[in-house]
């Protein structure tokens, strides 16, 4: 069928969960990400502000994401990303992956990837790097 | 040849474009353009300024500059400025509960702070109590916890509200509340109002696309913050209850110059719904301050300190009729910051401390300063002391506060000026056009300004366009030392034993009766300070008084548009 | 006939949802089993120019109907990037009472890119989504252009809203939704010049239809009308959809409502109007000839894609298949022309 790559059958996209948890309410860059992602012909769904670990959950689970992307600033990630991880296990979406993006502590990084976080891309990362990653370990891209 | 009538000698724009060909141009040419030589606001910047350029913008000296305290204030909105009484050497701070606040605030008190803004975690500012289940994990990690006014007596412990300059805080969505707070404080010290000096941030409009801390939807919020404006002309004129912001709209995206026009309009929008209430805009104006914020250019960041002065006098008297210098002069805020990198953060003073000069000299009133390592967290107790002693150098060496606005005059600087206010200018005008500032929240309009601004701002940084060094200068891994503050997690189970214990501890029956009066209060349209200020004393919570506005005017609904 | 599926796994139906979008291995026997069923999900569409407010309503309707105990589902559907494809789907955010309930689901889809076009992929979702037992699937898009208009043609029920201070009332019109909405709606209704923005719309479906909003039975008595001028083509297809009370047992009127949606005011009655006029269109046989309709048009597109599946290009390639490449050759080189292409295929083609 004839057209333009975008309008052109694809197979399945990469399909992103952008979410914010807790009240940190700075998400400019969670925009700019997902600017990224658009461009680079991903689906980014965009959880809004002030979200629940169980919502994002749900959101992810009935969108059938392949990451969800959660920014955060305010120091509450110890808590809430590991609480993620686990409320996705028990719903039997283990194959979701979580990514955190943002302001995060050196040693808290290594805490995190242990908890169930595949990757933490600091403040300031280019979105290319960001791609370059989704493209290489999303399981069907 | 000079013609004597024209003040400027017309053959300079001759020998300027000369210059240009001919001497500059080769010099030039063997070296390819290191970068655009485009500012942030998108103002392109020439290799040379001379008299040629004022011609071009129209300069007019008595015009367009003035004099210190004079009409239209652009060299400065008081006659003495940093000459005769230095900016105020400030911090922004707090962190865990009261108990660990107040013991930093005596330090910084003790280096030499002049003002303290007290910092509230996120669950305060969105009006949740530290025992709400919205606030699991966020009590006390971005700012302290204020759930009561005994919180407030126990971070102002052993600190008179009168020992410093000015005290205050954000409070954006709470604006009444904390005003009630600081006000019930001085009652608690024995100090009256008249002696010391309240500063609240106050203002809700940008939350709604620049911070995210709003609770109610724009216009009741717009409405509440405007009690306490109101309020404070009855009792505390000399209090500054409310600081309209840049700052986070041009850190969103929106750049300095259309981040001013969005600032003013959301200005614009609190004085009418003030002069609607039945004040004079010479009584209400000059409660009102600025908050600029340029941190990407130098010199335009003094450029829009003094354009703003300009277009804030020029607003003032021709079209609301301001007729009383305190409402035609500018009083300004400002939060020094530079292009802040995550690694290596001791690169971050220079890059601070640069930021803050050009807010120096341009003439701001309170001046702050961001620690090394605030893009990672609240500051530790080592880089809000290099913050603060940056303050003071500014403030006394060097020789950068013994003039007033010292780049005043220059080419280069009036040229700025004028182009940055064209753009200020017209970004008000495009506003006006969208419907005002509730428009530019509820029509998506400021959302895609920002976002537009800040995928421009990445592209130029990938690309290179905008030299960052250690990001696409000398690349170095993003690294957030382990040095970064921690909270102390014991201060969270003292803010909940707190809080239970004032709650058990209160006249249950006082507190049920002050909420009911600034529920009534409220609902009838009368300004609600008083009836807050009942309840704070009786120590209801932050979060029983919002619950009540939540009620009534529901909780804000986001747009859609990204 | 297939019971229908406990709403308990999410993720069942959402991976369900995937396979169908994206036309992955098992799609087709999962329609398959759609067709089985006796009854598809009652379709609602909503739509209208951006900033009227379709995402507070739709959240609104689907707490509204889910209080009651029914399964609703929500695609919101928004615009794809033409140039990467990519999308930014944010209608999610205001699903906020919506979310409170568990016989709810709601799915975030792209415009672009699917196998078949739109339309196809969201009749196919619905038909998976009736296999989940969801008793009403809402769709809402963004109101301008001609895949909305097309979507809307396959809903059971359209909505189109409008919010006062659009300017021109009936912009609705430009966009060609006038002629697909069963229901109208001013939202926002407590915002000045709602009243004006409603007798716009009410102004313009009058010179149209003639008759009460809501249902209108033929009146007892009255003569069929003589012959006269044929009906336009717009018209005509109006008539199609809402009846002709001249000639039919009843016809329908579309209504006009003022709402405010974020605040449930009139959400019930907008409620009820989709309620009657759904009613209305079974009793008239237009559900059943939808029904047949959407048959046909699927067994037109299976052939075609049966049919065509030789000459197609694989998704994302760009490569002329290696089946036509030698006719585009001779067709550039001015030594063929499309159509003596066509009929060589077609004779040399080997059916399945």
């Amino acid at each position: 069928m004839a057209g333009t790559t975008a309008n052109a059958p694809r197979g399945r996209r990469i399909r992103v969960l952008i979410a914010k948890i807790g009240l940190d309410g700075h998400d400019v860059g969670a925009r700019v990400v997902a600017r990224g992602l658009l461009d680079a012909g991903m689906e980014v769904i965009y959880t809004g502000l002030r979200r629940t670990p169980e919502q994002v959950v749900r959101a992810a689970i009935e969108e059938d994401v392949d990451w969800i992307g959660v920014s955060t600033l305010s120091g509450a990630h110890m808590t809430l990303l590991p609480k993620l991880r686990r409320l996705l296990d028990e719903q039997g979406a283990s194959d979701i992956r979580i990514l955190a993006g943002g302001i995060v502590p050196q040693e808290d990084v290594s805490a995190l990837l242990g908890k169930g976080v595949a990757q933490v891309f600091l403040s300031g990362t280019s979105i290319a790097e960001i791609v370059d990653y989704l493209l290489a370990q999303t399981a069907h891209a | 040849m000079n013609d004597p009538k024209r003040p400027f000698p017309t053959d300079v724009k001759s020998q300027a474009e000369r210059w240009r060909e001919e001497t500059f141009g080769p010099a030039a040419a063997g070296h390819p353009e290191r970068k655009p030589f485009v500012t942030d606001v998108g103002i392109g910047i020439e290799p040379l300024y001379t008299p040629a350029d004022l011609e071009r913008v129209g300069f007019d000296y008595l015009r367009d500059a003035g004099f210190p305290g004079e009409y239209p204030y652009t060299r400065g909105d008081r006659p003495g400025m940093n000459r005769t009484d230095p900016f105020v050497v400030s911090a922004y701070s707090g962190f865990g509960d009261a108990e660990a606040c107040n013991r930093r605030f005596r330090k910084l008190i003790e280096i030499g702070t002049e003002q303290i803004l007290v910092a509230l975690d996120l669950p305060t500012q969105c009006g949740y109590d530290s025992d709400h289940e919205m606030s699991t994990a966020e009590v006390g990690q971005v700012g302290v916890a204020i759930d009561t006014l005994a919180d407030m007596e126990l971070l102002f412990e052993g600190i008179p509200a009168d020992s410093i300059k000015r005290i205050g805080t954000l409070g954006n969505s709470i604006g009444p509340i904390v005003l009630a707070l600081y006000a019930a404080l001085g009652e608690k010290q024995g100090i009256p109002w008249s002696r010391y000096t309240v500063n609240l941030q106050n203002d809700p409009l940008k939350e709604y696309i620049a911070r995210g801390t709003q609770i109610l939807p724009p216009e009741p919020a717009a409405k509440l913050a405007t009690a306490a404006v109101a309020w404070c002309v009855e009792h505390a004129p000399h209090w500054s209850p409310m600081t309209v912001c840049v700052n986070h709209l041009n850190a969103g995206g929106a750049g300095s110059s259309m981040g001013t026009a969005i600032a003013l309009a959301n200005a614009r929008h609190y004085l009418d719904l003030l002069l609607k209430e039945g004040y004079s805009i010479d009584q209400v104006a000059p409660l009102l301050h600025l908050f600029p914020d340029e941190r990407h250019d130098f010199f335009v960041s003094i450029a829009n300190l003094r354009a703003l002065r300009r277009i804030w006098a020029r607003l003032m008297k021709e079209t609301y009729g301001a007729t009383r210098p305190e409402a035609m002069a500018c009083r300004t805020t400002v939060y020094g910051h530079g292009q802040e990198a995550l690694a290596e953060p001791l690169n971050n003073i220079p890059r601070t401390a640069f930021g803050t000069l050009a807010y120096v000299l341009g003439g701001a009133s309170y001046v702050y300063l961001a620690g090394y390592d605030e893009a990672v967290s609240t500051p530790n107790e080592d880089s809000a002391r290099v913050a603060l002693r940056t303050l003071q150098i500014l403030a006394h060496e060097h020789g950068f506060t013994d003039t007033i606005d010292p780049l005043g005059g220059s080419y280069f600087i009036e040229t700025l000026t004028a182009q940055v206010e064209k753009q200020v200018l017209e970004g008000m005008e495009r506003i006006e056009r969208t419907g005002g500032a509730l428009a530019v929240i509820e029509g998506g309009f400021g959302r895609q300004v920002m976002t537009q601004g800040a995928v421009r701002r990445q592209r130029a940084i990938d690309s290179g366009e905008r030299p960052w060094v250690t990001v696409n200068l000398w690349p170095q891994k993003p690294n957030v030392p382990n040095t970064a503050f921690r909270g102390d997690p014991k201060a969270t189970e003292r803010q909940l034993a707190r809080l239970a214990q004032v709650k058990a501890s209160r006249n249950r029956v006082d507190v049920e009766a002050a909420l009911a009066e600034v529920d009534r209060a409220t609902g009838a349209g009368e300004n609600v300070v008083p009836s807050v200020l009942k309840a704070v004393r009786a120590y209801a919570t932050v979060g029983e008084i919002v619950e009540l506005w939540r009620k009534r005017f529901g909780s804000f609904a986001p747009s859609t548009e990204f | 006939m297939l019971e229908a599926m406990p709403l308990g796994d999410r993720r069942q139906i959402a991976r369900a949802v995937s396979t169908v979008e994206n036309r992955s291995d098992g799609y087709q026997s999962l329609l398959a089993q759609a067709y089985r069923l006796p009854r598809w999900a009652d379709v609602i569409g909503i739509t209208g120019p951006p900033g009227t407010g379709k995402s507070t309503l739709m959240d609104a309707l689907t707490a509204h109907w889910a209080a009651g105990g029914a399964r609703i589902a929500i695609l919101a559907i928004d615009p794809s990037s033409p140039y990467s494809g990519g999308a930014v789907l944010g209608d999610r955010i205001r699903r906020t009472r919506s979310e409170g309930f568990e016989n709810t689901y709601f799915r975030s889809l792209s415009s672009r890119g699917h196998l078949g076009g739109l339309t196809e992929t969201a009749t196919d979702l619905v038909a998976v989504l009736s296999l989940f037992g969801f008793q009403r699937v809402i769709i809402e898009t963004v109101g301008a252009g001609q895949s909305d208009v097309e979507i809307h043609d396959t809903a059971d029920c359209t909505v189109v809203l409008t919010v006062p201070g659009l300017g021109d009332g009936v912009q609705a019109s430009k966009a060609g939704l006038m002629e697909i909405g069963d229901v109208f709606v001013v939202n926002k209704a407590d915002l000045p010049g709602a009243e004006d923005a409603a007798l716009d719309v009410e102004r313009a479906l009058a010179a149209v239809y003639s008759g009460q909003p809501g249902v209108n039975l033929r009146r007892a008595g009255a003569a069929p009308p003589a012959a006269s001028r044929a009906p336009t083509a717009g018209v005509a297809a109006l008539q199609r959809r809402h009846g002709d009370r001249r000639r039919d047992d009843s016809a329908w009127v579309p209504p006009v409502l003022r709402l405010v949606a974020s605040e449930n005011r009139q959400v019930p009655e907008l409620a009820a109007a989709i309620d009657a006029f759904i009613a209305w269109s079974e009793r008239s046989e237009r559900r059943r000839r939808r029904t047949r309709e959407r048959a046909y048009a699927q067994v037109v597109r299976a052939l075609s894609a049966m049919l065509l599946a030789p000459y197609s290009r694989a998704p994302g390639s760009e490569e002329i298949p290696a089946s036509v490449e030698p006719w585009v050759e001779r067709i550039v080189a001015g030594a063929a022309s499309p159509f003596e292409a066509a009929q060589a295929l077609a004779k040399d083609r080997r059916l399945q």
